[in-house]
């Protein structure tokens, strides 16, 4: 059953998506952050497909992404791989990298999960540095300057780099409508309707043969997938990559773009990282003191709307009625009642 | 290699899995008692280090036996201040859990960032607790390692008395024992609460002392440190303190001989790897019972 | 002593407590009795600040209660002893009674307190050092009224203190509760075993689906027959006298 608002809403922001570039075609740095929010807005989708509806603490996305990333484009650095075999292929590594750990790691308890997947993210840089210039004969991985002069996607000749603002947003598009369609297929299919009966009915779920664990590792490994093709296409677009993007700064503003959406609500996640891609831009001109003020906007955030963006219309609603109670504003129909 | 140079090493990793120790008693303690585990911790171990390194070399001189009760008690009140202005708020929202998480890697987030504007990127040393070396024979130990060994087992010493013994530390093992019954007898329970973060804070802060004068203080020493507690937790199961202590101690010594034929960097990757391995074997992590 | 005013209680969509008032004076035994399910152990609850109720009041000693922490009102002296006990699993009998008696009303009467426990049930000073975990189901009872009193309470609040219990304990447990009763402790109980209950009581409340369907004393709710047959579960022949 589609909610008639819902669609609306949904159909409305695709419309206003679609035709963004009509307005901002010529300013390269809004075209820049807007394709940017696009490409945030399926990680976090993605992310929230895990953390969210299968309610795992799964935190090695940006891990993910990030090999994704370098997966592909090493291929296309080295071996001259074209982007469109490298991005899927980025993808399959992540999946099974998914599964590897997923394995053994989704029969744990949640908090462990979350600690290992954590530390996931933060090993990385060792590794990827240690791999960097002179450590290998024909390979590189840019240590921490990371990998330069990543070739663009190319469509018959149209390349599809950061400086190609108007093509590059439409593809970042297109890959946008395929994945978020995709996503909410799997959140109506079998697999994510497991999630709301496990949410919600843990028994039931149990005592009607619903495996748990095989559901979960599909959905560590789907949104594995798609957050190593979306680094590809991420390092295709930017033309570097680099370990940066494994800091807790991008931990937590990618986590934010999950939460602010809210958690399990399906196109929050999209919300939120328009949001966060926004804010952060906003915040850019505080120089050092911008992970400061994030870290306390992330944290005033949390503590008043945890349930992020979509938990906002509840508070509104709650305030309201504590008014009404009070005499100071009337009722909707009240005014029927006038003697 | 000698026999002398494997003694020492051996005490290294006694000394490193003394650090992992402190730390993973504060983590799990914290989430026992109140269900949060506190990801802020490595950046509370990092400021214990910047407190330090202001009171024993950069503005003053004082001396460890002074700055040691210093530093931990600012890292205990800090920890309640923290209990009680962000981690309390959460309480009253259900999925607090997942928010728990997020508002502590921020916190971190703002203390490392902090700083780094304070205090600038490069990295800074602090003394050793003694210098100098105890030598037996052919052997010789650094006079810093025996000392760490030593305050490490008299803080573990004092807090088993403090937990088993007095009427506030029962209170909180009474706490993560069943939060209900403390309810109902009428224990503090926020308070409590505030404590067992002071606690979690002050031993990081600890860790931090012992362990800085060894390597270099920058703004994310505390990342490694927390981390590796982390694998010590999984290993040896949340709330187990036997299993802690063994896992503790196991990785302190493979760090060692990791590093010695390695490099230290490799540490952290190696137990992640050794940890999913150890988790597909045996789930419940080394010693069970969670 | 406790005034419970027209409290309602909701968890979620579903509503457990409708509008219900209850009485407890200085010095009675009050019993609710009631199906299972139909809300007496939230009533109890409420009662003593584990739930705050959705709307009505709960006074205690004249003051309102049902806003404040658990803490302080166990610190008023109105102690909650509940059926699913809530024991220290990892602490031994004895560490389980000094726990009661935590809070600053209680401290300076401890030790007269646990002699109190020690003498209304014996077998908790012989099990003085077991774990809590390895006590049967009698003993543990025990081990939570017990601990309840170490609170030194003026007001008991039990729930369902004989469930699970062999005929003969259930007894002893009942006698114990009147020797507290008999010492100047006001209680309140709630039980599904109303047979023996009805020995002990003062007067009895009938809750059912939510709400409160008799209200009387003792010999009130004996002689009624609709009341003895529909919800205390009596035929003609066994009823006490």
């Amino acid at each position: 059953m589609v909610n008639i608002t819902k669609a609306l809403f949904a159909s409305g922001g695709l419309l206003l998506l679609a035709i963004l570039p009509v307005f901002f075609h010529s300013d390269p740095y809004i075209m820049g952050v807007l394709t940017l929010c696009l490409i945030w807005s399926m990680v976090a989708a993605s992310w929230d497909l895990i953390v969210g509806y299968a309610s795992v603490f799964a935190f090695a996305h940006l891990a993910f992404f990030v090999i994704g990333g370098y997966t592909s484009a090493t291929l296309a650095v080295y071996a001259g791989v074209s982007p469109w075999i490298g991005m899927p292929v980025g993808g399959i590594v992540c999946a099974s990298l998914g599964f590897l750990i997923g394995i053994p790691c989704l029969r744990l308890s949640g908090m462990y999960m979350g600690m290992v997947t954590f530390s996931i993210q933060f090993v990385l840089p060792t590794v990827i540095v240690w791999a960097g210039p002179g450590r290998f004969l024909n390979f590189s991985t840019g240590g921490s300057f990371g990998l330069h002069r990543i070739p663009p996607i190319e469509i018959l000749g149209q390349a599809f780099s950061k400086a190609e603002l108007v093509p590059s947003y439409y593809l970042a598009f297109a890959f946008f409508l395929v994945f978020i369609v995709g996503i909410y297929g799997v959140i109506r299919s079998r697999i994510g309707l497991a999630f709301v009966t496990i949410r919600d009915a843990e028994n039931l779920a149990k005592s009607i043969g619903v495996d748990e664990r095989k559901y979960k590792l599909m959905a560590f490994a789907i949104s594995a997938f798609v957050a190593g093709a979306v680094g590809g296409f991420y390092a295709h677009y930017y033309g570097t990559i680099s370990p940066a993007l494994l800091s807790l700064d991008a931990f937590l503003l990618a986590f934010m773009m999950v939460l602010l959406g809210g958690l399990g609500v399906f196109p929050g996640a999209v919300l939120g990282a328009f949001s966060v891609t926004i804010l952060n831009e906003l915040l850019r001109p505080a120089l050092l003191w911008r992970y400061i003020i994030l870290g306390v906007i992330v944290i005033v955030t949390m503590i008043t709307v945890p349930e992020g963006l979509m938990g906002i219309p509840a508070l509104v609603r709650g305030r309201l009625s504590a008014l009404r109670s009070t005499g100071l504003i009337g009722r909707r129909g009240d005014a029927a009642q006038d003697r | 290699m000698n026999l002398e140079s494997f003694a020492n090493m051996f005490v290294a990793g006694i000394t490193l899995g003394a650090i992992y120790l402190l730390m993973a008693i504060g983590l799990t303690l914290v989430f026992g008692i109140t269900k949060v585990l506190n990801y802020a911790q490595g950046s509370f171990f990092t400021w214990g280090g910047y407190l330090t390194w202001i009171l024993t070399t950069k503005y003053v001189q004082w001396g460890y036996p002074v700055v040691i009760p210093i530093v931990m008690l600012v890292a205990f009140c800090a920890g309640i201040l923290f209990e009680r202005v962000i981690v309390r708020p959460l309480r009253r929202f259900s999925g607090w859990e997942t928010t728990a998480i997020i508002v502590t890697l921020g916190c971190a987030l703002v203390l490392d960032n902090l700083a780094l504007v304070l205090f600038d990127p490069l990295s800074k040393t602090i003394p050793n607790l003694m210098e100098g070396a105890f030598r037996f024979g052919g052997l010789s130990i650094a006079k810093h390692n025996a000392i760490m060994i030593v305050i490490t087992i008299a803080v573990l010493v004092l807090l088993w008395l403090f937990l088993e013994k007095t009427r506030v530390g029962m209170g909180l093992r009474a706490v993560s024992q069943d939060i209900t019954g403390a309810r109902i007898v009428g224990l503090p329970v926020d308070r409590l609460y505030g404590y067992s973060f002071g606690i979690c804070t002050a031993l990081a802060a600890l860790a931090a002392i012992l362990l800085i004068p060894r390597t270099l203080l920058y703004p994310l020493v505390g990342w490694t440190t927390l981390l590796k507690a982390f694998v010590v937790i999984v290993l040896g199961g949340l709330g187990n303190i036997k299993g802690t202590l063994i896992a503790a101690f196991m990785l302190g010594q493979a760090e060692i001989f990791i590093t010695y034929y390695v490099g230290g960097m490799w540490a952290l990757p190696i137990f992640l790897v050794l940890l999913v391995a150890t988790l597909a074997i045996s789930p419940k992590g080394l010693f069970g019972r969670w | 002593m406790l005034s419970v005013q027209n409290v309602s209680f909701s968890y979620g969509d579903v509503q457990i407590l409708r509008d219900v008032s209850l009485q407890v004076n200085a010095q009675e035994w009050v019993a609710v009795f009631g199906p299972n399910g139909h809300g007496k152990s939230t009533l109890l609850k409420v009662i003593c600040g584990l739930l705050k109720p959705t709307s009505g009041s709960v006074e205690y000693l004249g003051e309102r209660i049902d806003r404040l922490p658990a803490g302080e009102i166990v610190n008023r002296g109105l102690i909650y002893v509940p059926e699913d006990r809530h024991l220290f699993p990892e602490m031994t009998v004895i560490e389980n009674l000094r726990m009661g008696a935590y809070n600053r009303n209680a401290r300076p009467n401890e030790s007269s307190n646990l002699e109190l426990v020690f003498r209304l049930f014996p077998k908790l000073e012989r099990l003085g050092t077991r774990g809590a975990l390895n006590l049967s189901g009698g003993e543990a009872r025990m081990l939570a009224i017990g601990r309840g009193l170490m609170s030194n309470p003026k007001f008991l609040a039990i729930d369902e203190p004989s469930f699970g219990l062999a005929p003969s304990l259930r007894k002893d447990v009942f006698r114990a509760i009147d020797e507290i009763r008999n010492r100047g402790n006001t209680i309140l109980l709630v039980e599904q075993s109303t047979s023996i209950a009805s020995k002990f009581v003062d007067r009895i409340y009938v809750i059912e689906d939510g709400k409160i369907v008799f209200e009387g004393g003792r010999q009130e709710a004996l002689s009624n027959d609709h009341i003895m047959e529909t919800y205390l579960g009596f035929g003609t022949e066994d009823r006490p006298v």
